[in-house]
């Protein structure tokens, strides 16, 4: 028997290809605006993203380009959007618990630095598909809070017309394209879009939320594959928590998803998904290298769930993950670490986070006045075909 | 080139927004139209629906050719969730203007898993249309309409139809529409109303059943979502008797569907309309076993006599 054959050099051959498209950390040699010094509180920025984005095409903007005050009103910026997303988030679960929204909701508390950060960075034509667990990347994209929780509440004016739901939340205007409550099929769609915008040669990046869980689809693992093949203009930004609803990840595979990505020839990152200033840089240097056409790109977000999985109706999880893990993660809150970093003192985090209760609880007791849809409603929306 | 390649040709350079995605792609078409418009694509049906419902979302015009309609069962979701249900969930923001084509059967003894004829199970979802030609002509035209439609359209067709399909002129194709049924052949007698291949064997049984005298009126439903329950009935109505004749089998069928559509609407008598199903078994190997499970000319000549008769048949 040839030796040349044996596994280890078909293993060794592999292990080449690998590293050469290892899975690197921008943290390296970018540098982030969690590093750069304090400074006074500027004014607070409340604007929509897209209402004041920059230009798509700007080169790569990395935090050095900022003065020090500029670093400083853009940390809170950030730091002012996750504060509003967990806001919303405590708001609609106060909402739920009081069976007000029915149904399912899936908070994403724990995980605002993520929505945050990636969505700081949206280009004007940049398109978002999100999951199920949406309403932070949906408030990030410039949904308003009022239309939103309407939704939540089945009322006519939320943005899905009452038809979607907390998972569904979309709003094309806002090319916003919205939650999937089927794990991993947004990720296919989301790649179909990139291929959109490379047929007709718009320079955009579309950008896809998803859990770790959603590595375990065949349909993410097949569109890996073609978003590599086709240099599609898309940016997956996996939002790895540890855990698939009640089960721990672990239990079900030993690959991280940024490893499965670059195998599948996806180039990956991995960030700090706790830490928004961070979100936001390499989340701005990958969609320029998107947008530039130079292929897909994987961005692994560790983070965690600070409160559970889902909200059903009113039936609240009780404890299924180990109290330590819990405790640890807890102690690297996304909001308190900005908060930390840009050495805002306590009272004024506590003034931010008055102020976005106070945002929030107007926007739901607005929507709790709207009226619910018609009931024919019900037939509507199907299709122009006669039915 | 034939008329339903012809009607794919026209619509693409009629329209820039088409995009073609198929595992094989014809080398005339790459040439003329280019590979990100013909868009070579793996074997992945899961994806490869997904990612048409990306294009159409995006405002493109994704046409997926699925080769065989056994390879839809992998893609069960981008269709079931998300092709039929962008527009609804998101109450009308998105569109989905996505053609998926598909090829049933045709007796090419390629065994259980690749002989399908799934319209009754697509029938089931809302605002999906499902046009099922009984010939390429009308594969052609249907293929034309669902070039235009805004919302989600499969088109299952037979792979007979095609592979017999004459050379055609070029003359542009006219596009029929959905949910309209039509009357194949005149006839007097009884109404042999049928699905895809059926219609073919149905004219072949009008034809040796005129041979004894006896006057079939054959009409092709076209597309079994939405069904034209009302020309149905008027065709039903013309002959007081009304054989359904359909490839797949009984439970939940599409025959299923109009045998009672048209009972309670009262165009027929129920003891003047019966129905010819495959039998309740897969697609069997071998020829022999494939006549035994599928209608034919020859069954379908059986059944419409023994009705005519006031007989059954087993």
């Amino acid at each position: 028997m040839n030796d040349a054959f044996r596994t280890p050099n078909v293993l060794n051959a592999s292990f080449t290809t690998f590293e050469e498209n290892a899975i690197f950390a921008f943290g390296d040699f970018l540098p982030l605006s969690r590093r750069q010094p304090g400074g006074r509180i500027g004014t607070l920025d409340r604007t929509p993203r897209r209402a004041n984005q920059e230009d798509a095409m700007t080169l790569v903007d990395t935090e050095a380009h900022r003065s020090g005050s500029e670093a400083v009103a853009h940390g809170l910026s950030l730091l002012t959007m996750m504060v509003r997303i967990r806001a919303f988030e405590e708001t609609a679960l106060d909402l739920t618990r009081r069976g007000e929204v029915v149904g399912a909701v899936h908070p994403c508390t724990g995980h605002e630095a993520i929505a945050a950060g990636v969505c700081d960075r949206l280009g004007p034509r940049d398109e978002v598909v999100s999951y199920y667990r949406c309403h932070g990347h949906a408030l990030a994209s410039g949904l308003e809070p009022a239309a939103m929780f309407a939704e939540l509440l089945g009322r006519a004016s939320g943005v899905n017309k009452g038809k979607g739901g907390s998972m569904h939340l979309a709003q094309r205007s806002r090319r916003f394209l919205g939650g999937n409550s089927i794990v991993g099929a947004g990720i296919g769609i989301a790649a179909g879009m990139a291929a959109a915008a490379r047929i007709r040669g718009v320079r955009m990046a579309v950008v896809a939320f998803m859990g770790d869980g959603a590595m375990g689809a065949g349909v993410v693992l097949e569109t890996l594959r073609i978003a590599a093949k086709q240099a599609l203009p898309l940016l997956l930004v996996c939002e790895n928590n540890g855990w698939q609803d009640r089960t721990a990840s672990h239990l079900v595979t030993d690959q991280t998803p940024a490893a499965v990505a670059t195998g599948l020839g996806v180039p990956s990152t991995v960030v700090d998904g706790n830490d928004a200033g961070e979100v936001a840089g390499i989340a701005g240097a990958l969609l320029d290298q998107v947008r530039a056409g130079l292929g897909a790109r994987f961005l692994e977000a560790s983070t965690y769930l600070r409160d559970f999985h889902c909200q059903f109706g009113l039936l609240t999880p009780g404890p299924y993950r180990p109290e330590d893990e819990v405790r640890q993660w807890q102690a690297r809150d996304p909001i308190a670490a900005a908060g930390r970093a840009l050495r805002v003192a306590q009272s004024t985090l506590d003034e931010l986070r008055r102020e976005a209760r106070e945002e929030m609880a107007v926007a739901a007791a607005h929507a709790l006045a709207e009226p619910v849809p018609a009931p024919a409603q019900a037939r509507h929306d199907l299709t122009v075909s006669r039915w | 080139m034939i008329a339903l390649y012809t009607a794919l040709a026209e619509a693409l350079r009629r329209d820039p927004d088409l995009v073609y995605l198929c595992t094989w792609q014809s080398p005339k078409f790459v040439e003329e139209f280019g590979p990100e418009r013909i868009r070579t694509m793996p074997i992945a049906e899961n994806a490869m629906l997904n990612f048409a419902v990306g294009l159409a979302a995006a405002g493109l015009r994704p046409v997926v050719d699925l080769a065989r309609a056994a390879f839809l069962f992998t893609a069960m979701d981008p269709l079931v969730n998300q092709a039929t249900k962008l527009r609804y969930m998101t109450g009308g923001q998105y569109s989905v203007p996505l053609t998926v084509r598909a090829q049933t059967r045709a007796g090419e003894s390629l065994g259980p898993q690749h002989e399908h004829v799934p319209y009754a199970m697509l029938a089931q979802i809302p605002g999906l249309v499902v046009a099922v030609p009984g010939s390429a002509q009308e594969a052609a035209g249907l293929l034309a309409t669902a070039l235009r439609h805004p919302d989600p359209v499969v088109i299952f067709e037979s792979p007979v139809l095609l592979a017999e399909a004459p050379e055609w002129d070029g003359a542009p194709i006219a596009e029929l529409p959905f949910g309209r049924a039509h009357v194949t052949r005149p006839g007097t007698d009884l109404t042999i109303i049928a699905i895809g291949l059926a219609v073919r064997h149905s004219l072949q049984a009008a034809a040796l059943l005129a041979q004894r005298g006896v006057s079939a009126m054959v009409v092709d439903v076209r597309t079994v979502a939405p069904l034209d329950v009302t020309g149905l009935a008027e065709a039903a109505a013309a002959t007081g008797t009304v054989l359904v004749v359909d490839e797949a089998t009984a439970p939940c069928s599409v025959a299923s569907e109009i045998t009672a559509r048209l009972v309670t609407a009262q165009a027929v008598a129920p003891s003047r309309i019966r129905q010819l199903n495959a039998l309740p078994v897969p697609s069997p190997f071998s020829p022999v076993l494939q006549r035994e499970v599928f209608p034919g000319p020859e069954s379908i000549e059986l059944q419409a006599l023994a009705l005519l008769d006031g007989r059954s048949v087993t």
